[in-house]
């Protein structure tokens, strides 16, 4: 990773919550590493972990906004929408385009992009599926939760974060999540 | 002069760009026409057999072309066409 010690400056790697995850490509393999990390704060992880466990055992899903610059994207907000799959939402989700354009105007009204999406894994890895690639597009960031239900309760137990290149191969890209986001920027 | 707008993620495809026109008189042409001043964006709008990606929507105005003709729609001088992703997914 090319971000040097992030927890010194109160950054957390996420992946399989708690542990560092190496990047590498979901279809094709091959290591590849991604030059920039995609920061959350702390609230953002806590909507879409939130929604993931709320929508058990469908699928949730939102948009990501935020800002993308030459220290990575930060993304300040996560809009839930609601999951447009109908029937199939328990293993499927789908945006509608009505709420792409609403979370696009959104984003404008602050000064910021849309730069990714998460949906959630009911009881399945936080890997795209074949599904993802065929509904998905380049330059958005896919952040994809893992939600265990074998327990008791369901719980999140895997957070990853994903971006289709211009060859359309998904490849991961490092997630730090950082408690006083809001404040350090 | 037709238009078509290009939703913010596929901007990087047009030079940040996200207003495209030209006078092709149907949706097909100024596709057409977008992709060939923009060769990226053809995989991620069309498919391996040229037909548009069934998660990209394009929109008339208000009106989404699946409820029209389709991308023989004809444009009238001066139409708004926008491109709006239907993201979808899932686990199997």
């Amino acid at each position: 990773m090319t971000t040097a010690s992030p927890q010194a400056n109160g950054w957390s790697p996420l992946g399989h919550l708690g542990k560092p995850t190496g990047a590498h490509s979901a279809h094709s393999g091959q290591l590849h590493i991604e030059a920039l990390p995609l920061q959350v704060s702390f609230d953002v992880l806590e909507t879409m972990k939130a929604n993931s466990l709320a929508a058990y055992p469908g699928e949730g899903c939102g948009f990501l906004i935020g800002t993308d610059g030459p220290e990575g994207r930060v993304i300040r907000q996560a809009i839930e929408v609601d999951n447009a799959a109908g029937e199939d939402q328990l293993r499927r989700f789908q945006m509608s385009p009505l709420d792409f354009l609403k979370a696009e105007r959104a984003a404008a009204r602050e000064g910021l992009e849309v730069l990714g999406i998460f949906h959630s894994h009911p009881d399945h890895r936080a890997i795209p599926s074949t599904h993802d690639l065929q509904g998905a597009l380049p330059h958005l960031s896919y952040v994809i939760l893992a939600v265990d239900g074998s327990g008791s309760v369901p719980e999140v137990v895997e957070v990853r974060s994903w971006q289709l290149d211009t060859q359309r191969i998904f490849s991961e890209e490092t997630l730090l999540s950082q408690r006083n986001l809001s404040q350090s920027h | 002069m037709n238009s078509i707008i290009i939703p913010t993620p596929l901007r990087k495809f047009t030079g940040g760009t996200g207003l495209f026109e030209s006078p092709a008189d149907s949706v097909k042409g100024l596709l057409d026409d977008l992709v060939a001043s923009h060769e990226g964006l053809r995989p991620h709008l069309f498919d391996n057999d040229g037909d548009l990606r069934s998660f990209i929507r394009v929109y008339v105005g208000d009106e989404d072309i699946h409820e029209l003709d389709g991308t023989a729609t004809r444009l009238t001088p001066g139409t708004e066409v926008s491109i709006i992703p239907a993201i979808a997914g899932g686990i199997s």
